[in-house]
């Protein structure tokens, strides 16, 4: 039932005006086939709608006599239209006509979603003109195929046994103010890693110096357009892979200019740790570290996205002669904003290094002025130890967990593959393995994975690994049959078929805490709102309750909110053309939270404790 | 707007015979907040009637009709406004000729031929609308075009709706270190194009006094130089000679929430000319502000507003158009008395337009709110027993 064996002659079935028309069309071999299927087809549709015995055989046919895959798809067509066997004929029309069904849908999906993934037709992003947040009580949701029961992997491998023999995996974001040095560290890792080999250093030494910044040429392994480099700032998160002898890693360049924390957010959301990077520069530090500076917004977003562990990274140490006193000084000032944020102390790890000479990093050591007073471990160790740490304690706990699986990505496909998706994304908790289904929410359509890809995924070109089983913490690209990727968004959340609690919604009740804010929190005030790696404008629809830190309420009666308060908070979606996935923070830890800024500054950040029907 | 005809009735003291001429969507907002139900309408309309039986034969004329409002159809981005209702008796016999009474009938204004609106209560808020509808200095439109990567939203900001009229949205491909840049770029030029596009489309440049174009980082200045290679690609004078209207900004975000933030911002409040919304943004503003000082100044609920007003005390009133368009005629009566007593007091009274995002928020907050001339604490107190 592969779908390339048969559709490119899929067009050319005549149009058939009868049953017995189109059995005569059958030769012998297919009529007895067909007369084997057919009855079982026909019974199991009983519950349904619209359809006569003629669609029937022209689905089966258009399946290969598949009996489950035909099942699969009439009943997709058949349960969406009540009363339309128009619809049903359309179906039975089978995978020849996959491709109008497809237009019809995106025509209708138009309304309802504006943020149509264009990669079905390049051309054909520059929708939604006439849509905007007012008319949303006309929205029709389209539904797909949706099941509860799972179904078998093709080679069932022993999850246990994988973890086991597999490397401990780790995420880490690099953060910190700008021009704190963080791409330029995470150039160099990769330099010393021997992932970036001389001659493209070289190459790009060359063509930082023709710009007069030659000083950026580590910066521009991960600063790649045309803009980041002309600029020398971050814009955009950048993904790469590593793997030594005793871990793998997965790092996550973040932007430090403060009107690009929307994107630091988004590689927050991916990591399991954080680097921060502290240019341990005279006044610098302490430029980053003030009111408006984002050392201090980036590490309340990591505290508030649930990431515990902390690799502090002081970075710039050439520049004040690896003083000491410096290093301690620094530390002195940052440790209780960090433990006051709610960071614990024994969670955090301070490294000196330089970034660009590569002192303290991975492979040039420490000179000995430096070991005199730092004994401790270089950064590549460092990030070594945390890994083996944060994989141990969560071992257990994966094992048992469901599938959960938040999409970063939707990779276009050349060609318009019928049902075919690809999507890239975190394994969020459990594990996943080809042959078996998920459930995309918010469009609630259930797919079957039939390979999954690891390693970096470069562009249309496919050099990429295959794996038969990914588990929790792992960047995949999944390749799903039986998707409908136009209506599949980033952000969007996949899970086992049999998750039980994944609700989409547009109303939500978040238990807040209010940070410094210059304007108070009112009954229908917008703002940006965060969720993993979804952004979406939104508003307060209600305070509902004033709480202490134990979640007692305080105060029924609150008629706005001010800075460092704790609250009840009922939020809603102001554009709600497609509503979002979502987890309560007890379901999930890091799904279930939530953060709020406005006018460029993080105000609020929470915990979802209730869904909205 | 123009107001051909007003005439107040001599008997009635609420009563006014108003003719008007709409010219743009923003008259037509007026003279939606204007006409209520029941309040009677004359105007022209092609009427098709049949001249035999058969209905072969048909003439069709223009002909003056009067109608009693039922209801109303409003879209302010469509600039659409329909009424429908029932034909009534003419005591002075020049229109509904040959039509029978009690026909349903409806009237979608145009800005051809003037109209005839009879209200039994013409308050002093409307009066106050139609002047501002015939001061030409209220009508100069500002569009502004707020984007991010992959998001851009091209708006007509007008002095009673924010109009969204184009949202572009590109899903950027991820940047790895394997990404193509070339692939890349050549997507960010797609981005920018259509916003060019959309903004040819949609924006009249010959009738805007500015465009803003406003985003976190770079990306305006790169729109603008954007804007500027294309029109020179195709010689497009509209926008070559009117390089001097696009006003660079920049905001935090690239959803609509960054217009707002851009016309609060002190730094650019100088630049852009001082717009009905921008004031209205301002004091919206300064609102919040004594709410988070928590220093009493400021209050919003009816009961709480009412009281303030009973001791004098409001600077500002802030109520939406929406509840004084109500249908609870009783409530309408209270507000618009309330709106006396504050001016008569030396406050000022704004009505915000809920189509813009600044009414809605105000809609949200009970859509009636106030800032105080001295703080009055425990306005909210005896209200809950």
């Amino acid at each position: 039932m592969a779908y390339s064996d048969y559709s490119d002659g899929a067009d050319e079935i005549p149009d058939f005006h009868d049953e017995g028309e189109f059995d005569d069309y059958l030769n012998d071999d297919e009529y007895e086939l067909m007369n084997e299927v057919f009855p079982a087809l026909k019974t199991q549709l009983q519950d349904y709608q619209g359809w006569d015995n003629l669609s029937l055989k022209l689905a089966l046919f258009d399946n290969n006599f598949d009996l489950e895959a035909t099942l699969m798809e009439l009943k997709k067509t058949l349960k969406k239209k009540k009363k339309a066997p128009k619809k049903s004929i359309a179906a039975a029309n089978g995978t020849g006509n996959v491709a109008q069904k497809l237009a019809n849908m995106s025509i209708s999906e138009q309304r309802p979603n504006n943020g149509l993934a264009d990669w079905l037709d390049e051309e054909e992003s520059e929708e939604g003109g006439d849509d905007n947040g007012a008319d949303d009580d006309d929205k029709t949701v389209q539904r797909y195929y949706k099941t509860t029961v799972p179904t078998k992997p093709k080679k069932p491998q022993d999850i246990s046994a994988f973890v086991e023999s597999s490397l401990p995996h780790l995420s880490f974001v690099v953060l910190g103010h700008v021009d704190a040095g963080k791409s330029t560290l995470m150039g160099r890792l990769l330099y010393d890693l021997k992932i970036v080999n001389q001659s493209q250093l070289r190459k790009l030494q060359k063509e930082s110096e023709t710009m007069g910044k030659s000083s950026f040429k580590f910066a521009w392994i991960m600063d790649q357009t045309h803009e980041e480099r002309e600029r020398g700032v971050t814009v955009s998160i950048c993904t790469s892979h590593f793997s030594t002898q005793r871990a793998s890693f997965t790092i996550v360049d973040a932007p430090g200019h403060r009107d690009f924390v929307p994107n630091a957010i988004m590689g927050i959301s991916q990591a399991d740790m954080a680097i921060l990077c502290v240019d341990c520069s005279a006044n610098a530090f302490e430029s980053g570290f003030d009111l408006d500076g984002q050392t201090k917004e980036h590490m309340l977003l990591a505290s508030s996205f649930g990431i515990h562990n902390l690799i502090i990274a002081m970075n710039k140490m050439d520049n004040v002669d690896w003083s000491q006193q410096r290093f301690e000084e620094i530390k002195s000032k940052l440790l209780p904003y960090l433990v006051d944020i709610g960071f614990c102390e024994d969670n955090i790890s301070w490294v000196p290094i330089s970034g660009f000479s590569g002192e303290g990093v991975y492979k040039i050591g420490y000179t000995d002025e430096v070991k005199k007073w730092y004994s401790g471990p270089n950064l590549m160790s460092t990030l070594e130890n945390t890994a083996l740490k944060i994989s141990k304690e969560s071992e257990e706990i994966s094992k048992e967990d469901a599938f959960l699986f938040s999409v970063l990505e939707i990779i276009p496909l050349k060609k318009t593959s019928n049902e075919l998706a690809l999507i890239s994304g975190k394994l969020e908790s459990g594990s996943i393995q080809p042959g078996e289904s998920l459930t995309i929410y918010p469009s609630e359509q259930s797919c079957i994975v039939d390979k999954i890809q690891v390693g970096s995924q470069q562009g249309q070109s496919t050099n990429h690994e295959e794996t038969d089983v990914a588990i929790k913490g792992d960047f995949v690209t999944l390749k799903l049959r039986k998707a409908y990727p136009e209506d599949i968004q980033n952000g969007d959340l996949a899970a086992s078929v049999d998750y039980p609690s994944i609700h989409s919604a547009q109303c939500f009740v978040l238990e807040l805490t209010t940070f410094e804010m210059n304007r108070p929190l009112l009954p229908g005030t917008p703002f940006i709102l965060f969720i993993g790696v979804k952004e979406q404008p939104a508003r307060i629809k209600r305070l509902i309750s004033l709480i202490d830190k134990d979640n007692n309420t305080i105060k029924k009666k609150v008629r706005h909110l001010g800075s460092k308060q704790r609250a009840l908070v009922e939020i809603e979606l102001i554009e709600v053309k497609r509503w979002i996935p979502l987890l309560t923070a007890s379901e999930n830890d890091r799904l279930g939270r939530a953060v709020l800024r406005k006018d460029g500054r993080t105000i609020a950040a929470g915990k979802i404790s209730e869904i909205s029907q | 707007m123009k107001v051909i005809n007003l005439k107040k009735d001599s008997f009635n003291k609420g009563g006014a015979v108003i003719t008007l001429l709409p010219e743009d969507k923003e008259d037509l907002f007026t003279i939606y907040q204007i006409v209520d139900k029941d309040d009677e309408l004359i105007f022209k309309k092609k009427f098709t009637s049949k001249l035999d039986e058969a209905g072969k034969k048909k003439s069709t004329d223009l002909v003056k009709l009067k109608i009693k409002v039922i209801s109303e159809d409003f879209d302010m981005k469509d600039e659409y406004l329909k009424y429908k209702g029932i034909t009534v008796t003419d005591e002075s016999g020049s229109s509904n000729v040959d039509i029978p009474v009690g026909k349903y009938l409806s009237f979608t204004l145009d800005y051809a031929y003037p109209f005839t609106i009879i209200k039994q209560n013409f308050n002093k808020f409307m009066q106050k609308l139609l002047n501002e509808a015939c001061n030409i200095e209220y009508k100069s439109d500002t569009a502004a075009v707020v984007l991010q990567e992959g998001i851009a939203h091209v708006c007509l900001v007008t002095a009673s709706s924010t109009i969204l009229k184009q949202k572009i949205e590109y899903s950027m491909p991820k940047k790895k270190r394997t990404t193509d840049v070339m692939k890349f770029d050549e997507k960010t030029e797609k981005f920018y194009k259509s916003i060019y596009n959309a903004m040819k489309k949609d924006l009249n440049f010959e009738k805007l006094k500015t465009i803003i174009l406003c985003s976190p980082g770079f990306y305006a200045k790169i729109l603008m130089d954007k804007i500027l290679q294309y029109a020179e690609e195709e010689h497009n004078k509209k926008i070559l000679d009117n390089k001097e209207m696009f006003f660079i900004a920049h905001c935090s975000t690239g959803y609509l929430q960054g217009i707002n933030e851009v016309l609060k911002n002190p730094l650019y409040t100088s630049k852009l000319q001082d717009t009905k919304y921008s004031k209205e943004i301002i004091v919206m503003d300064e609102f919040l502000l004594h709410l988070n000082k928590d220093d009493d100044k400021a209050w919003y609920g009816e009961n709480e507003v009412v009281k303030a007003a009973d001791y004098g005390a409001i600077n500002y009133l802030l109520l939406t158009d929406k509840i004084l368009h109500s249908d609870n005629i009783a409530q309408r009566e209270k507000y618009l008395q309330l709106m006396d007593s504050v001016e008569s007091n030396g406050g000022k009274t704004l009505v915000l337009s809920t189509l813009h995002s600044l009414g809605e928020e105000l809609d949200q907050l009970t859509g009636i709110a106030c800032i105080l001339k001295y703080p009055l604490p425990d306005l909210d107190e005896d209200g809950e027993e």
